[in-house]
């Protein structure tokens, strides 16, 4: 006997993903759907009486009519549009107890498709608190199945859910599963116009509902303070100043952690294997190459520990409401905010958390500009090239021009973001600006397990990627920078031999209008990996060991001889653009789902690059 | 399917409300364009349905815009642009 398929479909803010948790653990796998960037989660569970059944967790939604490609996807499953082995066999509708009259409406829907269905009613203590009082039998007879009260946060109901979710399964032994039978698409049958299915849901809620639920206080009290125009914009502010601070601060030590563990590794390595490629390709290239990106998991854990915590309290939809005008300036809306912000970490991460963004437009535009952000990889090369080509003079008190650099730079690339975001939203991606309609949820207190599983999840994921398509990178890159080897009694560094030295001497004459020489164009083929190899790479083009701890001031020493001020300067406006790491472009590749966005970042980010590089050094040039 | 009445003694719009006022969903204005008839039906499905009650709880920080809907139970955030297509009728209290 095949595995059953159980489906979860329900209103969003109705507590799914808690339901889905408490019902799966960690057994569960997050993937896409065939053609589309919605997020897939899929469980595995046995019951008590050993069926064994797949849990499909489908995107929350109002209506079976689809606005979203995340509504789409339901709809296209339950009306059998498209072929996929996913059909359910069993459905278990939820809806939010407390909010009977906006998440029934998507469960009465559910009734014409004839599948066998249970009604999940969460968060149901919240509404009896509230002064809820239902009458279940006349509620089970209106829709047709049996109706379990649960609170998936605390799994209270899951054992009542699943014995009932057995005696359905029990009926349906012996026969074919949903995905067996080859039945065509539902074409006949049509969703509800939402008027007349919102007359039916208050028909039935006017019959099973003895006493209304109260308006949450709390969440009453709390808005009067997070949505005032003043004291609102300043807890927001305050609170991003607190993750931005957090994500730095708390970073640093598992981030030198990292550092240390794969330095420690490698020269382990080192001292056990003999001299020689494979030495090298072993410790350069796998734990080297890997390690430049695992350093960041820190970082992007703590930021989606935040976001997951703000998602969990439901301040995030306010968050959204708050700034949903100013974003609208430049083209983008009130869920593109807290990606760019993440950004400012680390892209990848911000990348990642473009999902909760549902008009498509808006999210690929988000994407698209987030590795504008100045993320914390740029931060060491910035470090070594304001102290090398920027004299450390006081401006006026305590500020320095070196810091009034670095703080230029950051303005320089939200500017810029800005400009890409207004400039992509007329021409590549025109439109009108997408409506802003969003459910501000009732408060609650987050939820320890969903916030761990889904950490547990980021880093799975993240880890995955480091050690496949960032590792066959990394190969590649280790290759071009190491072969051929150098001939015999040959001077200089091995590199200059190479392909990468090859291509830095080809590519000079392109590189020459922005000052760069063939030692630049050499680096950066190994910095294309991650911005902060860079540092390294120079110090292997200068032949300057260790060029992160004590060879710094030396490396800065030999580039300020080897190199023009302009010269200096215009690298460092390189970097600000440059499209230098492969993880942003791997996760673009994936969450996109194309080709052509990936590589329309890739080159837009070099042609900016280019541009800034340019100008900065011309204008260099005349001044000094 | 939305309610497209043009009677002049309805045309306040959602948007033409002040903070703390009370009003009932009469309906929504003729949809201009595909777009336009989608984001109606999205309000609908969030509970925005002719004949509920509504109460206005707040504005946005800057030019009043998102709105704060207070509606069937739950509170909804709505675009200045989208409000000024849903038709109400203001309850004088």
């Amino acid at each position: 006997m095949s595995r059953r398929v159980v489906a979860l479909v329900g209103a969003p803010n109705t507590g799914k993903s808690s339901l889905f948790n408490a019902l799966t653990g960690a057994q569960q796998r997050v993937g896409n759907y065939p053609g589309v960037t919605v997020e897939k989660r899929v469980g595995q569970l046995q019951t008590a009486a050993g069926h064994d059944l797949y849990l499909l967790d489908l995107p929350g939604t109002y209506s079976l009519e689809p606005q979203s490609a995340d509504e789409r996807v339901v709809a296209d499953i339950l009306f059998r549009r498209v072929q996929v082995p996913d059909f359910p066999d069993v459905i278990i509708a939820i809806a939010d107890a407390a909010n009977l009259e906006r998440t029934l409406g998507i469960v009465v829907s559910l009734k014409q498709f004839g599948i066998p269905m249970i009604v999940a009613l969460n968060m149901h203590d919240l509404a009896t608190r509230r002064g809820l009082k239902l009458d279940l039998k006349s509620l089970e007879a209106e829709l047709g199945a049996p109706v379990i009260p649960t609170v998936a946060l605390h799994r209270g109901g899951v054992s009542r859910l699943l014995s009932s979710l057995d005696r359905v399964l029990k009926s349906l032994e012996n026969q074919p599963t949903a995905a067996q039978l080859a039945t065509p698409p539902l074409d006949n049958l049509i969703a509800t116009p939402p008027e007349q299915r919102q007359a039916e849901v208050d028909r039935i809620l006017k019959k099973v509902v003895l006493s209304p639920t109260a308006v949450d206080i709390w969440t009453r009290r709390l808005d009067r303070v997070l949505l005032h125009p003043v004291l609102g914009v300043v807890f927001l502010v305050t609170i991003l100043v607190m993750i931005f601070q957090a994500v730095f601060s708390w970073a640093r030590l598992p981030m030198s952690g990292i550092e240390w563990a794969v330095a420690a590794i490698g020269t382990q390595i080192r001292s056990v294997m003999p001299d020689g490629p494979l030495e090298s390709f072993i410790v350069d290239s796998l734990v080297g190459g890997v390690g430049s990106v695992i350093v960041f998991l820190p970082q992007i854990l703590i930021l989606f520990f935040f976001i997951l915590l703000l998602e969990g309290s439901g301040y995030m939809a306010r968050a959204a409401f708050i700034t949903d005008r100013i974003m609208g300036l430049v083209g983008l809306q009130g869920r593109s905010f807290l990606p760019l912000l993440s950004s400012f970490a680390c892209a990848v991460p911000g990348i990642m958390s473009t999902r909760t963004i549902r008009n498509p437009r808006d999210r690929l535009l988000t994407i698209m500009i987030a590795p504008l952000m100045t993320c914390s990889a740029r931060l060491p090369v910035y470090v070594l090239l304001i102290g090398a080509f920027v004299p450390n003079i006081e401006l006026f008190g305590p500020i320095r021009l070196q810091g009034a650099v670095m703080f230029g730079l950051f303005l320089v690339a939200i500017l810029s973001a800005m400009i890409v975001a207004s400039v992509m939203k007329s021409v590549a991606l025109p439109g009108t600006r997408s409506p802003f309609l969003i459910d501000l949820p009732t408060y609650k207190v987050p939820q320890t397990r969903y916030i761990v599983i889904n950490l547990w999840l980021r880093a799975k994921a993240f880890v995955k990627k480091a050690g496949t398509v960032i590792l066959l990178i990394s190969m590649a890159l280790w290759f071009l920078s190491s072969y051929p080897t150098p001939p015999e009694g040959a001077t200089g560094p091995a590199i200059n031999y190479s392909i990468a030295g090859r291509i830095g001497h080809a590519v000079e004459p392109l590189v020459r209008p922005i000052g760069f020489d063939w030692r630049i164009a050499t680096g950066l083929i190994p910095g294309f990996a991650a911005r902060e190899v860079m540092v390294s790479a120079l110090g292997t083009v200068f032949a300057v060991e260790d060029a992160k701890a004590s060879g710094l001031q030396l490396l800065q020493q030999q580039l300020r001889s080897a190199w023009s001020v302009p010269t200096g300067l215009s690298l460092l406006a390189w970097y600000v653009f440059a499209p230098q790491c492969m993880a942003t472009l791997a996760v673009t590749r994936r969450e996109t789902n194309s080709r052509k966005w990936t590589a329309f970042m890739f080159l837009y980010m070099l042609a900016l690059a280019y541009l800034a590089a340019f100008v900065t050094y011309r204008l260099a040039t005349l001044l000094f | 399917m939305a309610h497209s009445l043009d009677c002049a003694a309805y045309t306040l719009k959602l948007s033409d409300l002040d903070i703390a006022q009370k009003a009932d969903i009469i309906g929504y204005t003729a949809s201009a364009s595909d777009e336009e008839r989608v984001l109606v039906q999205s309000m609908q499905e969030m509970g925005l349905t002719p004949g509920s009650p509504i109460e206005i709880m707040h504005f946005g920080p800057f030019g009043r815009d998102p709105i704060a809907v207070y509606c069937r139970g739950s509170l909804i955030g709505v675009g200045r642009k989208e409000a000024h297509l849903m038709i109400v009728k203001a309850r004088h209290t």
